[in-house]
């Protein structure tokens, strides 16, 4: 059989198809509460750092610097009343003592503000958190200079599980 | 045959012929920043074809390189009416020339700058005015560009990140089974002499309390012992903060210990084993830190 004749059935109904495509109706429903999200227990579960000047841009893992046997992994709570706790036995502090958090705008977050006694950390959020979700990502994106000069240096990303309370 | 079973033919048949069609391109490939590769031109496959048919007519016509991505080279290049010397290609075969050169040096870029810009070029005579006349044109091809498939590291030391400040995690990988020095093949155990530098005069060398009367062993810190990688003999990783690392550490000035100042000369290192002495100085391998204030 010729090859156009076996193209045009293929392709009349690969038409036909999406043709028959229902409508989508209904409504959206309320906005994901970014904030309730967040609220609860996460526990470490891997740390990476990735290489933006590396060819490929490699990530490597780095999770055996903070997630040993026999030691409880690093885990941050968000409380509702805008407090938040850390619970931390190894490897590089990057989140401070504990103190407020909030986000940088709350509707739509971009950063995680975490402001302790004598300092205020700022991270990207690597996703948005909806209150179903069981995991969230923390990303410090690191960069160096201004203008011309500017330079994006490493991401590191601490991805977190949500422990049920 | 019908017009669509043609079109399907050529379609096909195309995609080689283009990837074989080639003016200009750099083997080997994937390509290394800070290893030998070969630029080739080949001119029966430029779309101009005059310099090709320069060379018809003059065949005695050396061929010459002008090039200017990822850099201008640091010799430079000479002038479009003289070309340097150092620029001219070699004839590998009739009308294809090749240039061999270290990017990393020949350009003075790093791998990173490369890798991104990849090579904008062409192939001329050392005058590039001359026949003009004759041919209607310069003597030149048109603008080649060469996008470069980098090499991951995989030399006897990588180190990860490529650019990194004091308090970044810093990861050395050691493939011992590339060790050209003969006293440190077949280690089962590598150790890391690491010295932090503030300046050229001021160092910290972890683990050396700078008071021993024996030359310091770094194969007895147990901190600077590198982990065998999983899976993977012959190969060893290490990872540090330099900024938290150091901190302590005596200085070979006058024992006050590192506390946290810039590591304006970065961190000298070198593989060494326990008990092992080189004959003269150990290596003088260096870890840039960039400092950004």
């Amino acid at each position: 059989m010729k090859l156009q004749h076996l193209l045009l059935p293929i392709l009349a109904l690969a038409l036909a198809a999406t043709g028959c495509k229902r409508e989508i109706t209904g409504e959206l429903g309320d906005p994901i509460d970014k904030r309730a999200g967040f609220l609860g227990k996460w526990e470490l579960a891997s740390f990476t750092q990735q290489d933006l000047n590396n060819p490929l841009k490699q990530t490597r893992d780095l999770s055996h610097l903070y997630i040993q046997d026999g030691v409880a992994p690093m885990s941050l709570t968000f409380n509702e009343d805008d407090s938040y706790d850390i619970v931390q036995d190894i490897g590089r502090e990057y989140f401070g003592q504990g103190g407020m958090w909030s986000f940088d705008d709350p509707a739509f977050p971009t950063f995680l503000q975490l402001i302790g006694d004598s300092d205020t950390l700022q991270y990207n959020l690597g996703r948005t958190v909806r209150p179903y979700d069981d995991q969230m990502a923390i990303e410090y994106r690191r960069s160096c200079g201004e203008g011309g000069a500017y330079l994006e240096t490493v991401i590191y990303t601490f991805t977190f599980n949500r422990i049920p309370q | 045959m019908n017009r669509l079973n043609t079109l399907l033919l050529v379609l096909c048949a195309g995609l080689p012929l283009g990837l074989l069609g080639q003016a200009a391109y750099v083997l080997p490939s994937p390509t290394a920043a800070e290893a030998e590769c070969t630029l080739y031109i080949d001119l029966t496959q430029a779309q101009d074809q005059r310099l090709s048919d320069m060379l018809d007519a003059y065949p005695d016509e050396e061929v010459y390189l002008w090039i200017w991505n990822p850099s201008a080279p640091v010799d430079g290049n000479g002038d479009w009416g003289d070309s340097d010397d150092h620029q001219k290609m070699t004839k590998v075969s009739e009308k294809l020339y090749s240039y061999t050169f270290i990017p990393t040096e020949y350009f003075g870029v790093d791998g990173p700058t490369f890798f991104s810009r990849g090579i904008s070029c062409l192939a001329k005579f050392d005058n590039g005015y001359a026949y003009q006349e004759e041919f209607g044109g310069e003597a030149k091809t048109e603008d080649l560009t060469v996008g470069i498939v980098p090499q991951l590291c995989n030399g006897r030391m990588c180190i990860f990140p490529e650019i990194r400040e004091s308090d970044d995690f810093v990861t050395f990988t050691y493939d011992n089974n590339q060790e050209t020095n003969p006293d440190l093949q077949n280690l089962e155990e590598v150790y890391l002499n690491l010295t932090a530098r503030t300046d050229a005069f001021t160092l910290y060398t972890y683990g050396d309390d700078g008071l021993s009367s024996t030359p310091f062993d770094a194969g007895t810190v147990p901190e600077l012992r590198m982990q065998p990688v999983e899976g993977e003999p012959g190969m060893f990783t290490f990872t540090f903060v330099p900024e938290d690392f150091f901190l302590g550490t005596p200085s070979n000035i006058d024992q006050s210990p590192y506390t946290g100042e810039l590591l304006e000369n970065g961190v000298r290192w070198y593989i060494t084993k326990p008990g092992y002495t080189f004959q003269g100085p150990p290596p003088a391998n260096s870890l840039g830190i960039l400092i950004c204030q």
